[in-house]
């Protein structure tokens, strides 16, 4: 039994001392400059890959070399990076850096596959790192001691240098008030490149110790970037010694885990994560000073820039143009557009109820897919063992969802900022894992097979068997469900618009400007944002209902973190806080992604290139485009994150007049 | 009063966006006094100190500062020149220790410290005994001592000084004014902002009163003293 638990233990340090070094980088560029890096995991790979490529030429016995140069290589990437995308944004809104990073990880993960070949590899060993060593009733490789001792020594040195170096100082000081940093006459900015090239480099050496225990693979960056965050924000965002403890802690848990209990070796952590922030919601060493500029991931102007009329106008028009696509269907184009015109339907209802939290009371939900997902099961077990109407299973899922929302709300809403992010994103994937995992999901495969009607109490048709003839056209099957899909949109737009109209949307948007003023005015705050949580949440088990309906399946993977990742992604590439800009986001992202799949296997890495010029270049989203063509525009360049918010600066009173640029417009 | 002044505001404007908060402000400091602005809340004041250290920009005027115009530097760069702000809030770093807070504060500012961190923690005795502590666990008063010491170590030769006591204990603030006029006798010009008229009236060898981003009067202690009329209209206090 003893020895048994040793095992465990030098197992779970091993991947814990990993987990230490990547969370540890994470955590301090999100502390010093409150960025949220999803393109870490990527630099881990990098590293690991680096070191491929340099120990390939001459054997294992260069492991050493390539343990110092290759994180080396990837820190000066980090330096360039921080340099020339993430600089420019100091001073926006913080959501873009989510943009920017997940346009990063696109790129640098294409680029692997462009490089290196797609299976996984093993990194060469040197012979001094192979072999075991027995003790105690232990058997340890050499290489798990040496990870361990090596990964300690590191932590102790990046402890060392932030605790008693001049740079360690002025970062430290940085990550608790910039501007005071800079009252005090020292260039901060200078020292950020540092930081994040220096987290960029320890992502690396985790990889590269990882790659050497396990293997090399292009998904490697991919499966450590949940967890790292997890870690990250368990401990505490910005805290060095919560990302160690964090670290350390959630690698035994997993490894125990793995042992003795291997249903929950997925879920673990997140029921961990939610357990601690629900009792210490700034995680086990985070501070309400850090919360300060942390928590609130909205800051500065955004909502639309055109005015009421034009809007309207053209969004009528926007929907004339959409509810005509399928009479051309089969005859000026394939039949595909109508496939890609209902995912981007859909896709839009789905980003427009995540603009309705994100955008208009400032809950970012970086589990929004349980919704999606939550809709799409509903729907499909509903026609498996309730009823066969779509009606009735729509039915279902938005009040299944809009009651799985209240609960997750009561229990999420307490903390802020990036820790609900987190919270959500943890019941996103403990819901995941359970598909997954359950008999009446179907498991990892998911249900298939779902025969539907439309009508009520068992009167009603399959879309196939009627047929709507408009002069010389005949609409039927997918087709109609088009136009039940646009009516879903539309209705819901107009729903949700009307609410943010409505006395509840004034409590809303004063909650988003300044939630404590609007709690001093006698409003509990909590009580308004669970509400908007519960309608988006409905709505996006809506939209969810809708592609179970239309794809005729529902799988584990629709509750993916990708899929809120770019749910996000949408909502700001449209315009955040507008309703209609999101739906414009999912109609860009899907048409990007059909055009660059048409003319280049790399169209991740052109998609990539583009949303991170997209947030450098126009930092409103497409909504903004208007008035930015128009001329004579103050733009003031971004000096560090965060300088101190000046009240009630907006540097774009402008709204457009020209209406020239009708192919960036939306639903209205 | 010499022609060369060490600091002087010509006829600025600045705010927050469409708020304008200072109209064609102007005054002057010169080496060695201390000058204090008055006036309410919402004059413009504190304004007036963020547009001199550059955390906001003027939209038109100067600030000139040993000759040289200093109005397009951000804070870093003013901080550089030798000014330092102990801001209203004091802003202590909340989880560096004191004697950390003060080796930073000696990282930045001019590169001649007048003051080294170890003279610093002798010259404010209560500092000391709290060196190791973290600055959260400081009392009001020690968070604005340590403040000015901060200042001093950066090097400053113009100190500008936010409601050094607001919230603070009457004694306290006894305190505050003697290490003010300590840092005065070292040669440091202090501009202070003040709404405690008996500070100023104490501390301070002239007055500008401030009201609606304009100065509307200036005077020694003793000119301002005798004013009632000026008093009452502008800060609704009787000497």
């Amino acid at each position: 039994m003893a020895s048994e638990l040793l095992q465990l233990l030098v197992d779970g340090l091993t991947i814990g001392v990993v987990y230490v070094l990547l969370a540890a980088g994470l955590s301090v560029i999100f502390g010093v400059m409150n960025v949220i890096n999803f393109a870490h995991g990527e630099l881990f790979a990098l590293g690991a890959y680096f070191a491929l490529a340099l120990i390939a030429p001459f054997g294992g016995s260069a492991f050493f070399l390539a343990l110092f140069v290759a994180p080396l290589l990837v820190g000066i990437i980090g330096v360039g990076i921080e340099r020339f995308t993430v600089r420019p944004l100091y001073g926006r809104n913080p959501l873009y850096h989510i943009l920017l990073t997940f346009g990063l990880v696109l790129v640098i993960n294409d680029l692997i596959y462009l490089i290196w070949e797609p299976g996984s590899v093993t990194l060469p060993l040197p012979e001094l790192l192979s072999g075991s060593i027995a003790a105690l009733g232990v058997t340890a490789s050499v290489y798990n001691l040496f990870i361990i001792v090596f990964g300690a020594l590191m932590a102790i040195a990046v402890w060392a240098l932030f605790e008693f170096t001049k740079y360690g100082l002025i970062v430290r000081a940085g990550a608790q008030d910039r501007q005071m940093v800079r009252n005090l006459g020292i260039d901060i900015d200078r020292y950020y490149s540092l930081v994040f090239g220096m987290g960029a480099a320890l992502a690396a050496f985790a990889g590269i110790i990882l790659g050497g225990y396990q293997t090399v693979n292009p998904a490697m960056g991919m499966s450590v970037i949940i967890p790292a965050f997890v870690i990250v924000v368990l401990g505490g965002l910005g805290s060095f010694r919560g990302a160690v403890v964090g670290g350390l802690f959630v690698g035994l848990v997993q490894t125990a885990l793995r042992t003795y209990a291997p249903i929950f070796e997925g879920t673990g952590i997140f029921v961990l994560m939610i357990g601690v922030l629900l009792v210490r919601p700034h995680g086990l060493f985070g501070t309400d000073a850090a919360d300060e500029h942390t928590g609130n991931l909205l800051s500065g102007p955004r909502g639309g820039f055109l005015d009421p009329q034009t809007r309207t106008r053209l969004g009528l028009a926007m929907v004339g143009l959409l509810a005509l696509v399928p009479l051309g269907a089969g005859t000026l184009y394939s039949t595909y557009a109508v496939t890609l015109v209902i995912e981007i339907i859909i896709w839009g209802l789905f980003a427009l109820s995540l603009d309705f939290v994100m955008g208009y009371t400032g809950l970012v939900s970086l589990g929004h897919a349980l919704f999606y997902g939550l809709g799409a099961y509903t729907v499909a077990l509903g026609l498996a063992h309730v009823s066969q109407s779509a009606f009735v299973v729509l039915a279902l899922a938005i009040v299944l969802s809009a009651v799985i929302a209240w609960g997750i709300g009561f229990l999420s809403i307490r903390v802020s900022g990036v820790y609900f992010a987190m919270i959500t994103l943890g019941f996103a994937e403990l819901f995941y894992n359970m598909l997954g995992q359950l008999d009446i999901t179907g498991g990892s495969d998911g249900l298939f097979g779902l025969s539907t009607y439309y009508g009520l109490a068992g009167v009603g048709v399959e879309l196939d068997e009627i047929a709507v003839f408009l002069g010389p056209v005949a609409i039927t099957g997918q087709s109609l469900f088009y136009y039940i899909a646009l009516s879903a949109l539309v209705a819901s737009f107009l729903l949700t618009r009307r609410m943010l109209n409505s006395p509840f949307g004034a409590v809303l948007k004063s909650i988003r400007e300044n939630e404590q003023r609007a709690t001093f005015i006698g409003y509990e705050t909590t009580v308004y944002k669970r509400r908007a949580f519960v309608v988006s949440g409905a709505l996006a088990g809506l939209a969810g209902g809708l592609f179970t309906l239309n794809a005729g399946y529902a799988t584990p993977s629709l509750v993916d973190w990708l899929n809120s990742g770019e749910v996000i992604v949408m909502v700001i590439l449209g315009g955040m806080g507008t309703l209609y800009g999101p739906i414009i986001g999912s109609g860009i992202f899907f048409g990007l992604e059909e055009l660059l799949t048409g003319f280049t296997d790399r169209w991740r890495l052109v998609l990539g290139t583009i949303f991170v010029l997209f947030v450098i270049l126009l930092p409103g989203g497409l909504v903004s485009l208007p008035s930015r063509l128009a001329p004579a525009l103050p733009v003031t360049p971004g000096r560090g994150p965060n300088p101190e918010p000046e009240p009630e600066s907006n540097p774009d009173p402008e709204p457009a007049t020209d209406v020239d640029d009708a192919h960036t417009r939306g639903d209205d | 009063m010499s022609a060369d002044p060490l600091l002087s505001v010509d006829s600025i404007d600045a705010g927050y966006g469409d708020t304008q908060v200072l109209r064609d402000l102007s005054f002057s400091i010169e080496a060695g006094e201390i000058v204090s602005l008055v006036g309410r809340n919402g004059a413009g004041k504190t304004t007036t100190l963020r547009t001199i250290m550059g955390i906001l920009q003027p939209t038109s005027g100067h600030v000139t500062y040993n000759g040289a115009d200093i109005s397009a530097l951000d804070a870093t760069e003013t901080a550089q020149q030798g000014l330092a702000l102990v801001p209203e809030e004091r802003r202590i770093f909340p989880d560096l220790t004191v004697t950390e807070n003060l080796e930073l504060a000696a990282h930045g500012g001019t590169a001649d410290d007048s003051l080294s961190v170890t003279e610093a923690l002798e010259m404010f005795e209560n500092l000391r005994e709290r060196a190791g502590n973290a600055g959260s666990s400081l009392s009001g008063g020690e968070q604005q001592m340590l403040a000015i010491a901060r200042a001093l170590v950066s090097g400053a030769d113009l100190v500008l000084l936010d409601e050094p006591t607001e919230g603070l204990a009457p004694y306290i603030v006894q305190d505050v004014m003697d290490i003010v006029a300590a840092l005065n006798e070292r040669g440091i010009t202090v501009l202070l902002v003040e709404q405690n008229v008996q500070v100023c009236l104490k501390l301070a060898d002239r007055n500008y009163l401030v009201d609606q981003g304009q100065i509307v009067y200036e005077g020694t202690a003793a000119e301002l003293e005798a004013n009632e009329d000026v008093l009452d209209r502008y800060l609704g206090v009787t000497a």
